[in-house]
């Protein structure tokens, strides 16, 4: 039975959480630093490969047993928040109980005690008065021998922590939500084509068909004079029914449509693409533009020969994309490669009466297509964080009373105040609140 | 390029602050203290003029961009952090005397930026999926989380130094104050990294679709945002204080220090733009 409290208690204590974030945070380092498999079974040998596997740290944050320890990190916080909340609650009503006596002022962390030569009822109503101006919530107790006051604010800031731990569990089960309903996936859709396939993006390839479609219009990449890429830009069509409406996507200003969203991802050559070839002519340098369909033959500008595409590789040995060409003169066939990257490639590496440059072609545009239902709870979760955050650290609890007495002609005033944390900063408040308490004798009324 | 020049001497500008600062800790005179403030002060606006004529230099090559969207950049502008939160604690506890630790780390910052081969300081356009407001927020709050969590670290190193006794550290607040110094700039850096990390994740849903992709970067950063939130709660639930938490608080540092540099050379993921080229 012992054994057994024992274990409760570990199990609520915020000594739990604290492990459970250490334990978190050295998978999370695992799941940073082991390399790909390749590089494992070449550093680890097949056994610890093998092993790294088998506990599939390879991707350590979709684990079942990553999963766990996040659903007890979520049991934990709330358990320890419940456990807390009585205690909270008792300091947020804290005030309806006690006799504020001279004795109980006296033995608060900050107090001071002033000497006034008027009497009490001259300085009651400037005491009030100053009470108010500092504090949003003023109590006054009023009897024939005393008058008290009883200041307090910030007191939301005991509940700072419960905001962040419900934001927390809120930013949780928004990633729950997203993971349970929604996906994410690839469409490929070259220019000119329609498409509503998406491959989803898992270990088992599955395809999902949307109830509508997305026609690629025109992909358009945009370069800086240097050739660095500026702007991915994808115009399509969606074509829903009997509705087409155009629409533009591009890198960081996606598409949303049907509760589903498209991100500009990637481009490349279109499958079969059709192509613009500039034909030159070595002699003369005479420039011929001719447009070529996959596999189609197309006459040479002599009409003595033809030419067609056979392969398109959108990436030939990381050199980018490249076109093998076919020509064909009434003997002799002949096999080349045109590089997009290297426009002058052909005309230095083939002699021959024509030099081929790709001036375009089709490409296909790949769009990610991302359903996230839990999105928004996500980030409302996100915003009561921050909420919380700053509610914690910066709203502090403050209280300070304030007892008058008569005394001979004049009277005597205790001041006594507390804050929950922050002290240095209440500590000068509490001075320059003292100073214009004793300024108060001068004011009259 | 005057933004490089202008920045490149802001890091002498930052050895002399170094040098006054050491002066007032040997020799204590108020007067240099005043100085070490003051010139300080300067070359923070000096770093803050660089910053500015780099920005407008980039608008004028027509890749306008804020300066905040390289490794170059950014340590820049990480330098230029850590040297206004350190004035602004100076400011607010009247003590001259940390300028010591926390100098050396805006010096180090902009001599690594301006002169290491491996950080390009060239302007360069940006790329597609680094045009977005939410970059310029994202970047500014992680590096004034960043900043804060270098001072609460001198601090946290001074602490254990004062700790081991000698009669140099006199002068510094009482240990008690120190630990509570820590404390205060680290949930400072704290909200920030929070705000930081959740922007990004802003970012990154509009880049690429996906909020959190446990890419190195964020999940580097979500260590340190663990390792932080053990070092509150161990404050505020367990009661520890003092040594135990001035070493917390060191090992954040270098898990910030690993996310900001330890991740881009080592670890390969989205946010390798941020590499050295």
């Amino acid at each position: 039975m012992d054994i057994l409290k024992k274990f409760v208690d570990f199990f609520t204590s915020a000594r739990l959480t604290i492990f459970l974030l250490i334990i978190l945070a050295i998978f999370c380092i695992i799941g940073t630093l082991i390399p790909e498999p390749r590089l494992c079974l070449k550093y680890f040998g097949k056994f610890g490969a093998g092993l790294i596997d088998a506990l599939s740290l390879y991707d350590v944050y979709h684990t079942v047993w990553f999963r766990w320890l996040l659903g007890l990190l979520a049991i934990n916080l709330t358990i320890c928040s419940l456990k807390r909340f009585p205690k909270t609650w008792r300091l947020l009503h804290a005030h309806k109980k006690k006799t504020i006596n001279n004795e109980f002022l006296q033995r608060l962390s900050f107090h001071k005690r002033i000497t006034f030569k008027v009497p009490l009822d001259a300085v009651k109503d400037e005491l009030f008065r100053i009470t108010k101006r500092n504090f949003r919530q003023v109590e006054v107790e009023k009897a024939p021998n005393y008058y008290i006051l009883h200041g307090r604010k910030g007191h939301l800031g005991h509940l700072g922590p419960y905001i962040i731990h419900i934001s927390i569990l809120i930013i949780l089960i928004g990633g729950i939500i997203n993971s349970k309903f929604g996906f994410s996936g690839i469409m490929l859709i070259p220019e000119g084509e329609a498409s509503n396939q998406i491959f989803i993006r898992s270990k088992h390839h599955k395809t999902l068909r949307l109830p509508f479609a997305i026609r690629c219009d025109k992909f358009i990449l945009e370069s800086y004079e240097s050739g660095l890429p500026k702007q991915y830009i994808s115009k399509v069509t969606v074509i829903d029914g009997n509705k087409k409406i155009p629409k533009i996507i591009k890198v960081n200003s996606p598409l949303d449509y049907g509760g589903i969203r498209f991100y500009q991802a990637s481009y490349g050559v279109a499958p079969q693409p059709d192509m613009v070839f500039e034909i030159i002519s070595r002699r003369d340098k005479k420039v011929s533009i001719v447009k070529v369909g996959f596999n189609q033959p197309a006459p040479l500008p002599d009409n003595q020969g033809t030419f067609r595409v056979v392969r398109v590789e959108p990436d030939l040995m990381g050199v980018g994309p490249a076109f093998q060409i076919r020509l064909k003169r009434s003997k002799n066939t002949q096999d080349f490669w045109v590089l997009e990257r290297y426009p002058r490639f052909d005309a230095i590496h083939r002699h021959d009466k024509y030099i081929f440059v790709i001036k375009d072609y089709t490409r296909y545009t790949g769009l990610q297509a991302t359903k996230n239902p839990g999105i928004w709870v996500v980030w409302i979760g996100s915003i009561i964080l921050i909420f919380g955050l700053f509610v914690s650290f910066f709203v502090i609890p403050q209280r300070l009373w304030i007892r008058a007495e008569p005394r001979d002609k004049g009277c005597t005033v205790i001041v006594g105040g507390m804050a929950y944390k922050h002290r240095p900063a209440f500590s000068n408040f509490f001075e320059t609140f003292v100073k214009g308490v004793k300024d108060v004798e001068h004011k009259g009324p | 390029m005057w933004n490089i020049k202008v920045l490149s001497y802001v890091t002498f500008l930052y050895l002399i602050c170094f040098l006054f600062y050491l002066g007032v800790l040997i020799f204590r005179y108020r007067r240099l203290a005043k100085v070490a403030t003051g010139f300080t002060i300067f070359t923070l606006l000096v770093h803050t003029v660089g910053i500015g004529l780099r920005w407008i230099e980039s608008h004028r090559l027509g890749i306008g961009h804020a300066p905040l969207s390289n490794l170059y950049e950014s340590l820049v502008f990480f330098a230029w952090c850590i040297t206004a939160i350190y004035l602004a604690v100076e400011k607010k506890y009247k003590n001259p005397l940390f300028g010591a630790f926390t100098m050396p780390f805006s010096c180090l910052t902009m001599a690594y930026a301006s002169f290491s081969p491996d950080v390009n300081s060239r302007l360069e356009p940006l790329l597609p999926a680094l045009k977005s407001n939410w970059l310029i927020i994202h970047v500014i709050t992680c590096f004034l989380a960043y900043g804060a969590f270098a001072v609460a670290c001198g601090l946290s190193i001074i602490y254990l130094l004062k700790r081991r006794g000698g009669k140099v550290w006199d002068v510094f607040p009482s240990l008690g104050q120190l630990d509570n110094l820590n404390y205060q700039i680290v949930t400072f850096g704290f909200i920030f990294l929070t705000i930081g990390i959740i922007t990004g994740a802003v970012w990154a849903d509009k880049a690429w679709g996906s909020y959190w992709s446990w890419d190195p970067k964020e999940t580097w950063s979500l260590i340190t945002w663990f390792i932080y939130a053990i070092f509150i709660h161990c404050r505020l639930v367990r009661g520890w204080r003092e040594a135990r938490m001035a070493t917390v608080s060191i090992i954040g540092f270098l898990s910030v220090l690993f996310t900001y540099f330890g991740v881009s050379f080592l670890l390969s993921g989205l946010h390798s733009y941020a590499k050295p080229s």
